[in-house]
């Protein structure tokens, strides 16, 4: 068997022929009539105010923090799942299990107490919050 | 049963086709049997795009609401995936102003070019399986969610407000999915003991009860529906396919990421949404629906392969008619005090089944 | 307050629930410079820099606690302002308050501190006639364009004059805008329409959004200001302002719309309507409000859903129904033109128990669609998450706002021109107002749904009637004159629950056969008003729901 990633590379190579053949082909086919009026970018019809690239108040940072955490710790969890039947099958259940149960009970843990703090939710605008308030 | 295993089992797609070109086992040779292996699956899912996108998309919705939909050009419109394409490849690229441009360029190539990427490990039945590497499963869900880059690529660069909303959702949405997609992911991983795509198939040929002569396979779907399920949710999110079509949101954000984006860019946005989805049929189809397996022999798999994808598509478009969409915040929320405690619930108790069976 | 227990009687309500002019008048004392009798009520004159203490009296002490509208007006001498106030517990008690300004110095002091409504409907007042608000929060035009020269409804506006209206970027109220590298603005003020798929028109919503959430919101509205009232003030009051209300609401809402102005004008000139014909406005006016709540039902759901998506199409399917019955009996489906001052246009369409037919099984099969609206609508949990506590208005809010129709019984506010002051043949019919006490956007469309089963009872009880009819009984028009000249100085105003809410008119005849000044008090104007109330702090897709929620008809809106 030849190594499988000649053959990844192969679709890799196909997947850009696609869609730089049909830009291609749309470039062939397609008119240019170059004009101001319709290079305005779209917002509702009117003209725009303000900048579109702001300090962006992005309400979910503190999950997309956490996400980083969670997301290396699941990548630990593949080479467990792999050998896990075999290993059952040599060491017992509870040498195998345990070790990933205490794993995933810190992870439940530090779940639970990132809930609790209220990490894990959309974080509220003051600004509108306070609006509401008036 | 075991000579379709075999077929199953069989060398990947550019192995056999070093055997029947005429080009040797050389370097050349192989180089050219795996262009020639891609190029065919390449076409494969371009076929049954073209078919969903402009065709069966319409069709599905008209007959969810009482309508005709295409009707006019070829036998049950189905020409007009010709005059769409032709339509659309056709019109004027509009660049607007202040676009980051190679960025902006870039997306719409990165979109479908993720998505095509993730069918070279899908072992499709009828011997169409371009590669099977030892990583596979793994190897999916990194190159599935390159798209996730395409969106906030698209969304950033185009200076739009609605589709800087809409990219920044994409990434939410991202946060909220992609965790419990890989939990449940591994769930089967326990049961297959293997990330090779070909393992995990054979894994579910086994049968699992028989009754009255009628053998029900140990399709993950059927040994683990708990899992089964939460898995088609999360894949929901992925595919960004309503009730979590919150990146793109018609009613709110325009078209949100893509709302710039014209002529042959939106073709590639478009094209790149439904590989995306039949990608995601094609990683359920293998995961939890014995991949090519059916009834009759192993040589028409890949008609069960297509029409398990097909049956998953044709959820997200039911989805699509039915539901209402979710609010952003309300999606983190399910991701992350749902579904993520579910998917680790789920993942406990598999270990221990698994554990105590074997 | 609680709509169960007996109400106290306010000052200046007689024992039998009507209202002592004379009481008001003392408990206005000095403010109250004169009395004028207007047809619908009597109105007090007050001195221009005395309207907060006049309002605020009668709202405080008398309980009129509803301003349903702020008319304008120049006559050759001065300029008046009326505010009409009603009681929500009863609005056949009503109160007018007029303050004349001087026509060289046009200022008058605000009511918004009193009624939040007047706000907007001040500065209507101010954009078309002219006059000037003291106090007012935020004195600008609304209708017009800021930059647009003179009040067209003014006497002295000059319509040939050159407008130069600018294309250009709105400002941020929140903070200054900044572009280009080191920009410090960390909100974004976006332009949620005119042209935008979920604005139901061509309504301009400017947003400030932290976030994801809502900071600021201002309805920008006028694009579709089409000079309804001057199209009015121009025409016969006998046949050629019949055809316009059709043009407000125009979304299968015409009949009601028609009625509106029967109604004043009929009240106006004294005219009586048959009673047969007033079944048949009944029928068609409620068939009206199906076809109506059928489409805010569905574009509701496109908000919520997304896509055009079965729900939509189910309840185009089933306003279908109620277009085709509707163009049977007028022959038309949109602009239905159907009512006559004095009655109706013609009778029902032979042969009738056709008619009838078709009909009795429109309204046989609506249960089993309300059903089936129900499930797939509002018992989906994600629809409930939505929708549930989501654009929340309070009933003290929606008073505030001179809220009415679904909006105001959404919010539990127990009001409804065709039981409280009645007209048509609503008295003699047994059907409910529908209320509901969550005040968010779920309720608004619970109570939408329901009240299409309580118009199907309506229309039932009318068809009976009908089809019972003695034929030599059916009148379906009295004896009006060809020209209607209504004495000069006859004032009046009037309104009807129509789809949206209260839509009332406001006539002053000069003693010719058109009116001198026609003003259209618009239910979708005064809901949209509350707008800013349910969406600020909350999230953009709650802010598309409860503008989808309020049901908006954006001609009706800009008139």
């Amino acid at each position: 068997m030849s190594n499988p990633w000649i053959a990844v590379g192969a679709l890799a190579l196909v997947g850009l022929a696609i869609p730089l053949s049909m830009i291609a082909i749309s470039s062939l086919l397609r008119p240019s009539v170059p004009e101001q009026g319709k290079r305005a970018v779209y917002e509702s019809g009117e003209v725009p105010t303000g900048d579109t690239r702001i300090r962006f108040n992005i309400q979910y940072y503190m999950v997309a923090l956490l996400f980083v955490v969670f997301d290396v710790e699941t990548v630990l969890i593949f080479p467990w799942a792999l050998i896990y039947s075999d290993a059952v099958a040599e060491f017992g259940l509870g040498p195998v299990l345990g070790p990933m149960l205490v794993f995933l009970a810190i992870l439940v843990i530090g779940l639970g107490w990132a809930w609790r703090t209220g990490a894990v939710r959309w974080v509220k605008s003051e600004r509108a919050e306070i609006k509401t308030q008036l | 049963m075991a000579s379709a295993l075999t077929a199953l089992q069989g060398a990947p797609l550019p192995d056999r086709l070093v055997e029947v070109l005429p080009f040797g086992s050389g370097p050349l040779g192989t180089a050219i049997a795996a262009l020639v292996g891609a190029a065919i699956v390449g076409s494969l899912m371009m076929t049954m795009t073209a078919v969903a996108g402009p065709w069966a998309k319409r069709k599905v919705t008209a007959a969810f609401t009482d309508r005709y939909a295409v009707n006019r050009l070829g036998p049950f419109g189905l020409v007009i995936i010709v005059a769409d394409a032709v339509r659309l490849l056709s019109k004027e690229l509009i660049v607007p102003e202040g676009v980051d441009r190679p960025a902006w360029d870039l997306a719409p190539i990165v979109l479908a070019f993720s998505a095509l990427l993730g069918f070279a490990v899908i072992p499709m039945g009828s011997g169409i399986h371009l590669a099977d590497p030892e990583v596979g499963l793994v190897y999916v869900f990194a190159i599935a969610s390159i798209a996730s880059l395409g969106l906030v690529m698209a969304g950033y660069a185009s200076n739009n407000k609605f589709s800087m909303l809409g990219g920044l959702r994409a990434v939410a949405q991202n946060l909220a999915y992609e965790i419990p997609l890989i939990l449940i992911a591994v769930s089967v991983v326990l049961f297959a003991g293997s990330l090779q795509m070909s393992e995990i198939v054979a894994a579910q040929a086994e049968p699992l009860v028989t009754v009255a002569g009628f053998s029900v396979p140990t399709w993950y779907a059927f040994v683990n529906p708990f899992a089964f399920v939460l898995f088609v949710i999360a894949n929901l999110m992925e595919v960004g396919r309503n009730p979590f079509d919150i990146p793109e949101a018609p009613t709110e954000l325009v078209a949100g990421y893509q709302t710039e984006y014209s002529s042959v860019y939106f073709v590639l946005i478009y094209l790149g949404e439904f590989l995306h989805i039949f990608l995601g049929g094609a990683v359920i189809a293998t995961l939890f629906l014995g991949g090519p397996a059916g009834p009759g022999p192993a040589s028409i798999g890949i008609v069960w392969f297509i029409a398990k994808i097909w049956a998953v598509y044709l959820f997200t478009q039911w989805a699509r008619s039915a539901l209402p969409r979710l609010r952003i915040d309300q999606l983190i929320e399910i991701g992350w005090k749902g579904m993520l405690v579910l998917a680790l619930a789920n993942l406990v108790l598999t270990a221990v089944i698994v554990g105590v069976i074997a | 307050m609680s709509l169960e227990e007996p109400r106290p009687t306010d000052v200046g309500e007689a024992a039998d629930g009507t209202v002592d002019y004379d009481e008001l008048e003392a408990l206005l004392g000095e403010t109250a410079l004169d009395r004028e009798d207007h047809v619908n009520a009597p109105a007090f004159v007050v001195r221009p820099d005395e309207v907060q203490e006049a309002l605020s009296a009668l709202r405080e002490e008398a309980g009129f606690d509803y301003c349903s509208n702020v008319t304008a007006q120049q006559y050759e001498d001065r300029f008046e302002s009326i505010y009409h106030l009603k009681k929500y517990d009863d609005p056949t008690q009503e109160v007018g308050v007029v303050v004349p300004t001087p026509t060289d110095d046009p200022i008058s002091q605000t009511g918004e501190p009193v009624y939040r409504t007047a706000e907007w409907h001040e500065r209507e007042a101010y954009d078309l006639v002219g006059i000037e608000y003291e106090g007012h929060p935020d004195m600008r035009r609304i209708l017009l364009p800021e930059t647009w020269q003179g009040h067209p409804l003014g006497l002295d506006y000059n319509p040939e004059k050159p407008q130069v209206v600018p294309f250009r970027e709105h400002a941020n109220p929140l903070q200054p805008d900044t572009r280009g590298e080191g920009a410090e603005s960390d909100t974004m003020f976006l332009n949620i329409g005119p042209h935008h798929p979920a604005t139901h028109g061509v309504l301009h919503v400017k947003t400030v959004l932290d976030g994801e959430q809502i900071a600021d919101v201002e309805p920008d509205i006028g694009y579709l200001h089409r000079c309804e009232e001057q199209m009015c003030q121009q025409s016969t009051y006998r046949h050629q302002i019949m055809p316009y209300p059709d043009r407000w609401d125009y979304v299968s809402a015409g009949i009601l719309n028609e009625w509106a102005y029967a109604r004043a004008a009929e009240d106006m000139a004294d005219i009586d309507v048959p009673e047969y014909a007033q079944v048949i406005r009944t029928m068609s006016a409620e068939l009206c409000r199906i076809a109506s709540h059928m489409l805010a039902l569905g574009t509701f759901a496109l908000d919520v859903f997304g896509d055009f998506t079965a729900v939509f199409q189910y309840a185009f399917r089933d306003r279908e129904v109620v277009q085709n019955i509707l163009e049977d009996l007028t022959g038309q489906r949109l602009m239905f033109n159907y009512l006559r001052l004095g009655g109706v246009a013609w009778d029902l369409p032979e042969p009738r128990s056709e008619f009838f037919e078709k009909i009795r099984d429109f309204l046989d099969g609506l249960p089993e669609k309300t059903t089936e609206y129900h499930n797939l609508i509002t018992s989906n949990e994600i629809f409930q998450v939505r929708c549930v506590d989501t654009g929340e208005l309070p009933p003290e809010t929606a008073k505030q706002y001179g809220a009415t129709g679904p909006v105001a019984r959404g919010s539990g506010i127990d009001f409804d021109l065709r039981r409280d002051d009645p007209y048509g043949y609503y008295e003699e019919l047994d059907w409910d107002v529908i209320t509901e006490d969550g005040c968010d956007n779920y309720s608004r469309v619970l109570v939408r749904m329901r009240e299409v089963e309580e118009s199907a009872k309506i229309i039932e009880q009318c068809v009976d009637l009908l089809a019972e009819w003695p034929e030599d009984d059916r009148e379906i028009q009295s004896n009006v004159p060809r020209t209607l000249k209504p004495d000069a100085d006859t004032e009046i105003y009037r309104g009807v629950e129509a789809a949206k809410g209260e839509l009332g008119i406001y006539m002053r005849s000069d003693g010719t056969d058109k009116p001198a000044r026609f003003k259209i008090r618009s239910p979708c104007f005064c809901n949209l008003h509350t707008l800013r109330e349910m969406s600020e702090g909350e999230y953009i897709p709650d802010l598309i729901a409860s503008l989808g929620s309020l049901d908006i008809v954006l001609g009706e809106v800009d008139r």
